[in-house]
This record gives structure tokens, sequence and C-alpha cells, in this order.
């Protein structure tokens, strides 16, 4: 049944081969004609007589079409096309046999010169392909395998521009219509590649002529499409999603994106590549994910964060469809705030970050959700040990407007049933919910993107104190395609996160702490593709920034509690960049950028005044600087570099090089061992300086076997300043003059990464290895209080060696198992060296900050990933994850802690998953 | 906070913990901990001297005995300091010239040699009043004023002490065997007399906690801070109570010390713990400039104030002992059963006189020398 297509891309292979020997025969004579009201057998009579060939076409075809035509003395080929303008009939002239075939719908192609072809297509729009009968499965939607044979021609053949023409259009999965992002167009052997952005638009600028362009995605099927380009025009690409469930030989044309990237130091994570990585719970987890990439490490297996090249967690911008959000966890950081049904893929930059990211130091985070299903109802459920989620999506209008909805909850509360009794009381949950709806124009040129993301986390422990965080996030993108070289986003959104602690240990001192970030944002991004060898990107930003950071109140009428506000900040960052992407050779290309952000801290506010020169204590405010509402409190500005380049040596082989220049006005501020949901978050005002990044970074990336093992080396040297620290013994909470518990400290920070990757075959995975060092110096003398007496400490995120690998066996289509295997110093800690009896009481001595460490750490994780039958027919698909988490049983430590008992001061190491960690996962497609 | 601190790591209940022996190792003899005032004014000068010992150790504190310690001046005067108790090294009365700096020395019988920075004395204003509200609990706050606002820093220490009566008073004792073991009761004086040396007793506790304070962000060197708090019904205040507060002036330097000792070793257990942080105090060896030594030596005049508060002044105080009496009868086995009590008074005689069944209490209720001393302090009214 499918062999049709085959048998007809043979037969159009034939046919192509024939008319490259047909070039050498004597062309048609030309043709002249009058003729009004005429069926098409007149008129192909008299083709026929006055050039000499003989036409085939089936006369049904044309039914009671009638044609009105006036040709003088034109060519055969210039006749045909008159005639046939503006209808559906294609023609080609086989000049070998002197024949001329007339089609309805679908054209015969041949590789013939340019002025052979036939059929001008006037509009930029390509007619519609024949649908070539499939006998099979009709639900099944794939791409007609013809349609890779088939010539595509671009604009108006009869009026070609002038110079080069751009080339535009969508990517999309042909069964969800969903956008493929990051799917490289390229023509083989040339410089001219592009790569579809978040919503699977594409844009190149290339000479007119023929060309056949290779179309790659991950987790697509390879595609290409062969065009003729005249003027400019859009070509929309379906391509079939690799189905793993089928035998089928995967050509693999060249990968070689991580060779040919002009970025270095990015990551992508497809959601496939995410669910084989085994987790504590079964459940694929983006956060976890990425902590296994090189140069991304965490504190310890229960935290928030993730610190990229020695960046502290705050110094990473996640981004949720362009919604920033600041706690990515649930639960203590065992979860990942992300559904991952939802999630479609995850970019991680590091080192080249692009110009219109910034306001954060290491990196960002771009995680992007998936537009919901453009054709049908589809769905999905996972149930595991702690988690369940469900997702729906589907058309809301048919291949125009889509949602998809999904959401996540918890039932731990049998987990806390196995505490001591003494806690039989505790409670924790948490949820998470998303929703996204895409819209697509009539004109093909508005898009617009709806999303919306709550969750919330809260634990009580036996009813004394209850703690909660809320993330809540609104984004509505409009996407605008000027045209086919210019396409811009406006895109507006309101992010907020906020914390909640309630106390009722004490029905005196029974309060509530609030805390919570609001911000506003626009921004408006727009890239130019220019030429092939120019593209521009450029746009503004803007950011109003709203915190109340700290609330402290008492509970109820009985609560003693004086109630307490930290006053309101607010600021405004804002942003403009531009940025260009050279390709100066096929070898050489540059992309250099810059951006210049702007910003203010804005009043009402009292700004502690200090003395300068003397350090920033309560004791030396020196007055209070009172502001209105909307004053200028302080103003900060810069530029900020991000250059790159990239040489190719061969084919598969490449260097890059980086510098970029960041800036970041908002802090995270944290002096707890372990972070915690009441860390809070600070802007820059008059006494808290932005903190400003730069990093070089130098990289070789080689290619092995035909491109199927990736292998890449990357150095970097960073330099950090003004990144807060805190002073000894400092107070964050409820403090209403920070600047005196915080030290601006410089940093810097270096490594080496090596990865060698494997993307396709039946064992795919890959192995890295990071070596990097974040050290730190306060040696200010002005500052009051030097950490370590002024000399360079390490980072409590400093853990020098890390080694992971990750890997995938897939025995059968069914059937695969992964194992992961992580290794990594133990983390700096600041302990105890013994005790001492002074003032009445017996107290520890601490030593140097960060002197010692805990540990070292590793893990090995297994999974199996049993997939049920993939019949087409049954409604429901069903898989199974079952594994084991941390394989050896290794005690990892997690932190040290020292307590009194029996009047000794013992110290205790603490592991959180100090066992062998059976999970077991059920998913459910529809 | 301590508590949740340790549920949320064993909050999915396969976190645990392992005994964790630190990979440092403390030096042989332990850091030099100097815990001490140079009193400028009138009255003794006294400094604790010790090691600091390893987290393990369960040793009691590890004295520094038998060292040279003196006080110096700029000018060169020096003033003994001897060795009145374990490592507890005082002179009666310095008579320091107060335009003078002056300093530690300590040379310890391995020969080493430590100085603090020198310091000039530091006047002390006196403390004006130590007054006290009780809504419940009995509040005590400590007042003072430096009229010329040059003070700004203080450091306080109190001794609180207390007259307390037992719950009983006792004419009985148990008459034992040869193994030991009570099986009768007798009067404990042949004219029936109750026992006097367990009835009345004194208890001083110190402050254990570092307490100070800053009249920096007031526009006056005024000071009116809480330092110490008695808990309402405690037992403290049924007969008298008296506290004793010292007051130092001390340096910003100084204040910056304990306030960094505080935290580090008060303040923690919380979920908001600040992570520790080291200690730099302002004494340094003379042969190893790295060698960590605990304290900040200053000089000051030291202020004393005491005060009495008696029940009668508080309101509500509710002090209700917890004690009861069992009655136990004159026979063998209930006597030896209950020979874990105090026997207090005789409950009922027999016809002849003798004792049939007495009272008996927890010997707590009943022997007050249990926790405190019965020697009346020289102060006490």
């Amino acid at each position: 049944m499918r062999r049709l297509p085959l048998l007809l891309a043979t037969g159009l292979f034939l046919l192509l081969c024939c008319g490259r020997l047909a070039a050498q025969q004597p062309a048609p004579k030309p043709v002249n004609l009058i003729l009004n009201d005429t069926t098409i057998d007149v008129i192909l009579q008299e083709f026929e007589k006055q050039s000499g060939y003989h036409f085939y076409y089936d006369r049904a075809q044309f039914d009671s079409l009638r044609f009105s035509i006036v040709i003088s003395n034109q060519p055969l080929q210039k006749a045909l096309e008159q005639t046939f303008e503006n209808t559906q009939f294609h023609f080609t002239i086989m000049a070998d046999r002197q024949s001329v075939f007339i089609t309805k719908g679908v054209s015969i192609k041949t590789s013939l010169p340019e002025n052979f072809f036939a059929k001008a297509a006037r509009d930029t729009t390509i007619r519609e392909v024949a649908g070539v009968p499939d006998f099979g499965d009709k639900k099944k939607v794939r791409v007609d395998a013809s349609v890779e044979n088939r010539l595509f021609e671009i604009g108006n053949k009869n009026n070609p521009a002038p110079g080069n023409v751009t080339l535009a259009g969508v990517v999309r999965n042909v069964k969800t219509g969903e956008p493929v992002v990051g799917a490289t167009i390229a023509i083989p052997n040339t410089s001219i590649a592009t790569a579809t952005d978040q919503y699977g638009y594409y844009s190149l600028t290339i000479p007119k002529g023929r060309y056949v362009f290779s179309v790659q995605g991950l987790g697509m099927k390879d595609t290409k499409r062969q065009v003729v380009l005249y003027t400019a025009g859009n070509l929309n690409i379906e391509m079939d999603e690799r189905v793993t469930s089928l035998k089928e030989v995967i050509v693999s044309a060249a990968k070689v994106a991580n060779v040919r990237n002009v970025q270095m130091g990015t990551e992508r994570l497809t959601i496939r590549a995410i669910k084989q990585i085994p987790t504590a719970f079964g459940e694929a987890d983006i956060i976890k994910a990425v902590l296994t990439l090189p140069g991304v490490k965490s504190v310890g297996e229960a935290s928030t964060g993730f610190n990229v090249r020695g960046g502290s967690a705050d110094q990473n911008l996640i981004l949720f469809n362009d919604a920033t959000i600041y706690n990515p966890s649930h639960f203590f950081g065992f979860f990942s705030a992300f559904n991952p049904d939802i999630v479609k893929d995850v970019e991680l930059y590091k080192s080249s970050i692009p110009a219109k990211y910034g306001g954060r130091l290491a990196s960002v985070l771009d995680i992007s959700s998936r537009e919901g299903n453009k054709k049908e109802f589809t769905g999905s459920a996972g149930i595991g040990l702690i988690t369940s989620r469900f997702n729906i999506e589907g058309p809301i209008q048919k291949d125009k407007t889509s949602f998809i909805l999904g959401a996540r909850t918890t039932y731990a509360g049998w987990l806390l049933n196995l505490l001591p009794d003494e806690y039989e009381n505790s409670k924790a949950s948490f949820y998470d919910v998303n929703l996204n709806i895409s819209h697509q124009f009539d004109n093909k040129k508005d898009y617009l993107y709806a999303t919306g993301y709550i969750s919330g986390d809260r634990f009580n422990l036996n009813n004394d104190t209850t703690y909660g965080y809320n993330n809540g996030n609104v984004v509505l993108k409009w996407k605008h395609i000027f045209n086919n070289k210019l396409t811009g986003f406006l895109t507006a959104g309101y992010d907020r996160y906020a914390y909640h602690i309630q106390s009722e240990k004490n029905k005196l001192n029974a309060y509530k702490l609030g805390f919570d970030i609001n911000q506003l944002n626009a921004k408006a991004d727009f890239t130019w593709y220019l030429s092939p060898e120019h593209t521009i990107d450029f746009g503004a930003s803007t950011i109003r920034y709203k915190l109340n950071p700290g609330n402290y109140e008492p509970l109820d009428k009985t609560s003693m509690i004086m109630p307490d506000k930290v006053p309101t900040e607010q600021a405004q960052e804002s942003a403009i960049y531009l940025s260009e992407r050279w390709n100066v050779t096929p070898e050489l290309s540059i992309q250099a950028g810059a951006r210049y952000s702007f910003y203010q801290y804005l009043g009402p506010g009292n700004i502690n005044q200090y003395a300068p020169g003397i350090p920033k204590t309560e004791d030396n405010i020196t007055g209070v600087g009172t502001y209105g509402k909307g004053d200028v409190i302080k103003t900060y500005h810069g530029p900020e570099w991000r250059v790159s380049a990239r040489y190719s040596i061969t084919p598969t082989f490449s260097v890059k090089a980086g510098y970029n220049t960041q800036r970041q006005y908002i802090h995270m501020l944290s002096n707890t061992t372990a972070i915690s949901p009441t860390d809070i978050w600070k802007l820059s005002d008059p006494n808290i300086k932005p903190q400003f990044g730069d990093q070089v970074s130098f990289g070789l990336y080689k290619n092995l076997r035909s491109n199927s093992i990736e292998t890449s080396v990357e150095v970097y040297y960073k330099n950090i300043k003004d990144y807060l620290d805190y002073k000894s013994g400092a107070n964050l909470i409820m403090n209403d003059h920070i600047e005196t518990d915080v030290i601006g400290t410089r940093g810097r920070a270096y490594g080496l990464e090596l990865m060698i990757k494997k993307q396709n075959g039946k064992l795919n995975g890959w192995i890295s290895y990071t070596y990097s060092r974040i050290l730190l110096k306060m040696d200010d003398p002005t500052s009051g209080e030097q950490i370590n007496r002024g000399e360079e400490y390490p980072a409590n995120y400093d853990k020098p060696h890390d080694v992971t690998m990750v890997s995938n066996y897939r025995f059968t289509h069914r059937f695969s198992i992964s194992l992961n295997a992580t290794y990594s110093t133990g983390r700096p800690v600041t302990l105890p060296i013994g005790r001492y009896y002074y003032g009445g009481s017996w107290r520890a001595l601490y030593a140097d900050r960060n002197a010692y460490r805990i540990p070292d750490y590793f893990r090995t994780d297994f999974a199996m990933i049993i997939d049920g039958n993939h019949k087409v027919h049954q409604k429901f698909h069903n898989s199974w994850t079952i594994g084991l988490y941390n394989i050896t049983g290794r005690k990892n430590p997690y932190s040290v802690y020292f307590t009194s008992e029996n009047g000794r001061v013992n110290g205790y190491r603490l592991s959180i998953f100090g066992n062998i960690i059976p999970f077991i996962n059920y998913n459910i497609r529809f | 906070m301590k508590k949740l601190l340790y549920v949320y790591f064993v909050l999915l209940a396969w976190s645990c913990k392992q005994r964790f022996e630190p990979p440092v190792a403390a030096p042989k003899n332990g850091y030099l901990v100097i815990d001490g005032v140079i009193n400028s004014g009138v009255g003794p000068t006294s400094f604790r001297i010790s090691r600091a010992i390893g987290l393990s150790d369960t040793s009691l504190v590890k004295y520094e005995r038998n060292a040279v310690v003196r006080v110096e001046g700029e000018n060169n005067s020096n003033y003994p300091l001897s060795e009145t108790g374990a490592g507890v090294y005082s002179s009666p009365q310095l008579n320091l010239n107060s335009n003078v700096k002056y300093r530690l020395y300590i040379r310890t019988t391995e020969g080493k040699e430590y100085t603090s920075d020198f310091a000039t004395p530091i006047k002390t204003p006196a403390i004006d009043n130590i007054r006290w509200e009780q809504p419940n609990d009995l509040q005590l706050f400590i007042n003072t004023h430096d009229p010329q606002n040059n003070t700004r820093y203080y450091r306080w220490d109190w001794e609180e002490t207390w007259e307390f009566h037992s719950a009983y008073t006792t004419t009985l004792k148990y008459v034992k065997n040869s193994r030991g073991e009570a099986t009768g009761i007798d009067y404990l004086y042949p004219d029936r007399n109750h026992d006097t040396t367990n009835y009345i007793c004194w208890r001083t506790e110190a402050s254990t906690n570092l307490l100070f304070g800053s009249s920096i962000k007031l526009s006056q060197d005024s000071i009116d801070l809480p330092i110490h708090k008695v808990l309402q019904r405690s037992e403290k205040i049924t007969v008298l109570y008296s506290l004793l507060v010292k007051q130092y002036a001390v340096s910003k330097k100084g204040y910056e010390f304990l306030q960094r000792m505080k935290k580090n070793t008060e303040q923690t257990g919380t979920l908001f713990d600040a992570q520790p942080s080291e200690l730099v105090g302002n004494v340094h060896s003379k042969s190893d400039p790295n060698e960590i030594i605990i304290g900040f030596v200053e000089a000051a005049d030291k202020q004393e104030k005491r005060i009495f508060i008696r029940p009668s002044e508080l309101k509500q105080w509710g002090f209700r002992s917890p004690c009861q009496e069992t009655t136990v009868q004159n026979h063998p086995d209930s006597i030896l059963a209950n020979s874990y009590l105090q026997p207090t008074n005789v409950a009922e005689y027999t016809g002849m006189g003798a004792i049939k069944s007495f009272y008996a209490a927890d010997p707590i209720c009943v022997l007050c020398t249990m926790r405190g001393v019965h020697l009346k302090p020289p102060f006490w009214p």
C-alpha cells in the first residue's frame, strides 16, 4: 500500500533522467493563437498543429472549462503558461518525445533547466498537493512522500525580482499541527542554513534559483524540499514524527548543528530525552534532566535551584513560555514545577546568551510548552507513587485555534504517615496548572498565543507552622509576519511569586509572614532576515517590579504580635538590544550583539544613607532619604556585549569562541545552608549595587562516525562583581536594612567541560565531565568584615569535579532501559572545629567559611521503559516506567549539622535518599 | 524550629542520618579562650582562661592553669593577675590610669605568649535603674544613659539569687537495715525538732546568654532594654528575689565580636539559621599570627546594681508547688516500697504515741539543698 508513493517517486525519477537527456532535442516551434471562449480540445489541437508536439491529457478533468487566449509568436512553454495561468493545471514538456503532458493538481516533475518549467504561479503560495491514494489506515496522517520529489515553484516566474529573494514559512508536525522548533533548513554543501524559531517559523534570503533544502528537526524524520525561487514567497513544510513504533531505516543526513551553530554553551533537551532520565519518583523532571548537562550542578538532591558555571541559583533566568519563574520547584525541590506532559523542549544558554535575554548573570533556561493539537482532541494521564497528572489538548477551531490544558497534583500524604507519631498531623501538597491557547489568523501573518500558569505548594508540619508558596504567570504574545524578511513579536505578561509562613504554635505569638514579587513586563522582539549572510535581531523590553519584602502580622485577634512591614520596593528595568549574525564565509560565522540595560529604583521609599568609606552597619546610618511616589531614587545602566564566532576547519570540526557580559538587578539573598522557600529577593537600590559578570569561552567541536557522535570541549573564565554574600551572622528575614547584612564580593569562576554524546542508534546518551571552580573574595577594607581574612574562598556550590553519564539502550521498540550515573565532589561547608566555654555557656567554634567539604556524591539510577503495543487503532496507548533510584544505596550526605546531646556536641550527616528507591509510573495517552 | 528543620529532612521517610565526624582536628591543645574584661574602675578584674575542646570531647571545661597573666600598660606598667581558681586569674583592684592604653599578656606553660590589642579604658556610665514590668511573666529591663553620648555600646551580665523554702519540713528519718534498706521510721532529732538545714536555701544563677545593646540608633545615649525574664509562676519569686547586673562599656569592635558570637552560637537551630561564620577577636599569638584565639579583651570600669523583688510586689504570680505528700503506714513492707520518698511528719499516732503512719514526699520537696545552698549570701537582707 505504501509502496505506491515509492513507485511514483521511482517513476518520476526515471522521468527526471529522461528530461536531462532531452535537453539536446530540438525545441518546439513557436505558436500563434487567438481564441475566445474555447474548449481545451480546440486549443490543444491548434498547439499540436503549430508546435509539432503531441499533447496528452484527460478531457474529463477539464469538464466544461473554457479558455480565452491571445498568444502571438510565443514559444510553446510560454504559450502553455499563459493558457493555464490561474488554473489548477500543470504541464510537462518532454522534449525528447516531443510530448506534452497536462495534469490537474499534481505536476510531473523533471529537472530541466529553469526556462523549461511550465506553470507560472503568480500567487506566492504553493498549490495543494494532490492526495495520493493511501489505502492504509485513514486515520494515520503522514506527509505525502511524493512531496519530497515535487518541485515547488515560489513566486512569479514572469516577473522575477532582482537580487536575492526571501523564502519563509512554518515547519509543522503533520500529525498535530504543532510547530517544529529548531528545525534546520539547509542547502547541502553550502553555508546557507537557517533554523526555525520557537514558533516553527523560518526565513531564508538567497539568490533566485533552484535548490534542494534538507530539513531536519529533533524527533522528526528528515525531509527535503525541491524549490525554484523566482520572487519572495512562502513555503510551509510539514514533517513526520519519527515514529519509534515502526521499523524503518532512518537515513541521517548531516547532524551538524553542534558544529555549525555559532552559539556555544547551548544545550537543548527535548521532552523525549528528558523522559528517558530516571528520577527519584519516576516522573520526568525538567530540572533534574538539566542537571545532567555539563556545567550544571546543584547543591544537593533536595534543593530548589541549580548552578550554572559557578553561578548562584538566582543567576539563572528561568523562562516558561516567556514568563519568569522565581521558584522552579515543588516540595523543597523534590519535583520541578513543570508538568512534563506540557513541556515541549528546554534550552539552556550557559555561555553565549542571546542579546534578547538579560537580567541574570549565569544562564537562561528557556522552557517552552507544546501548542495544543490543532487537528484532534488527544490527552494523556500519568499515575506515579506521589503525583498524578493529566492533560488534554485539541482544536477550538480546527487548524486555527487550539488549546492545551495540563494539571498535576500530589497525594504525598501517605508518605507523611510513615513519619513518627509526633508528626501525625503533618500535611503537604502541591499542584500546578497550565493552559496554553494558540491561534492562527486567517491572513497567516498573525498569530496569538496566550499562556497561563499557576502552581502552589503548601506544607504543615504537625499543625505548628504552615509554609506555602505560589507562582502565577500570564503571558499574551502576538506574532506578526510583516513580510518574509521581517517578523515581530509583541509580548506582555504578569509574573508573581509569593510565599507565606503561618504559625499557630503559640496563640499569643501566632503570626503570618508574607513575601511577594510582582512583575509586569512587556517586550517587542524583531527578527530581520536581511540576506543569507545577515540576520538581525532587535527589540526592546521593560519590566516593572514591585516587591513586598515582608509583611509580618498577627494571625488573629488573640495574637500579641506587633505588625511589621518592610516597605514595598519598586523598580523599572528596561533594555534595548541589537544583534547580528553574519556568515562571513561558509567557514566563518560571527554573531555580535549589544544590549543596553537601564534600571531605575523608584519611590516611594526611605533609603538609609551611610557615611562613605566605612562599613554599612546600622550604627553608621547618617540619615534617611525620603522619596515620594514615582521618584527616581537611583539609576544604574550600562551596555552588555554578546559576541561569538565559529570557524569550521572541516565540515565536522569547528572552533568557537565567545565573550559576553551581563548585568543583574534583582538578587536572591540566602544564608541558609539549604535553599529554602523563605529566601528573599532584593532589588538593587542605592546601597546594593547590581551584579556584573563577564565570561570568555572557547570550544572545540568534532563530530565522528558520520556525525552520529558529537564531542565537544569547552573552557570558560568568568568574572563576577558585586555578588552578594552574607556577612557573618546576617539576618535577612524582615530586615529593612539588608545592606548591613550583606557584602558585595568579587568572584571568579573557571572550568572545563567535556562531552561525548550519541544521539541515535540503539544505544544513545552522553557522558560529560566538568571541572569547575567558583571562588569568591571579600577583601574590601571598608566593609567592616573580611570573609576568611580577605582570602579567596569557595562559594557553597563549588563542586570541582563532576562526571555524569546518561545512557539509554533500546532493545526493541517497546522496551528500553536507562542507566544514569553521577559523581561529584562534595560541596563546601563551614564546620565547627570544637567547642568552648564563654559567657556562661558552651559554644560551637567555627572555622573559616566553606573551608571543608561534605563527602563526595555518587549515585546510579536505573529505569525500564515498557511501551504497550503500538497498534494504531486502539484508543489508548500506555506505557510503564519502572526503576530504581540510587541502586547502590549509597548514603550521600546532603548536609551536616551539629547538635548538643547529653552534654556533647554531636555531628550528623544527613542523607535525603539514603537507600534504594524503587519507583513505578503508569502513563496513558489517548 | 529545630524540630521543624529535622522533620523537613526526614519528610520523605527515606532520609537518614548518620554520625558525622568532621575531618577537622582541633589542635592538640585546643584554641585559647579568654573571657573577661580589664576592670579599670573599682573592683576586681578577673579572666577565665580555658581551651576549646573537640566536639566529641565530653570533658568539662579544660582550664588553662599555671599561666603567667598580667595587664600591661603602654607606659610599661604591669599588673600581675594571680590564679585564684582553676583557670581564673584575677586581681582585687588594678588602679589603672584612664589615659593609658592597656592590654592583656598571657604566657602559657607551653611557653607561648599571647597579647591582646592595646585598648584605652572606656568609661562606663552607672546603671540608672533596673526596672521591671509584670503583665504575666516578669520582664526586667536595664536603664542606663551617658549624658556625654560617648558610650553607645554596652555589655551586661547578671547574677540572680533567690531564696526559696522546701515545700515540707521534716522531723523524720528512715531507719535502715544492714543492707541499707529502709525498714523503719524514726525522729530526726530526739526532741522531735524540725530539720532547719534543708528548709531555707538560696540559689544563684548567672546569665548564659551574651547580653549587649547599643544606643547608636537613638538621638541620645540612653538604654532601656530587656535583660532578663522570669516566667510567671516560677519558684524564683516565692520569698525574695534579687538580680545583680554588671555593666561594661565596650568598643564598637568589641560589640561586633559579641554580636557575631551570639549569632553563631545562640541564634541557631531555626529554618532561617544563618550559616555559621568565623569569629575573629583581638588577641594574637606572638609566634603564630594565624593561630585562632577566642576572645576580645578590653578595658572598662565595671558598674553594678542590685535590686530585690518580693512576691508581694507582683500581681497574681501564682506559684504552686507541685509537691504532694503520701501517707505511708509504719510497716516495713510499705516503708520499703516508699523508700524513694523522703519522710516528713507524723500522720497518725498509735494509742501509745508511736508512729502509726507518716507523710512522705519527693525528696526534692523536702530537701532544698538538692537545688540550692543553705548559706545566706552576704548581700541578703
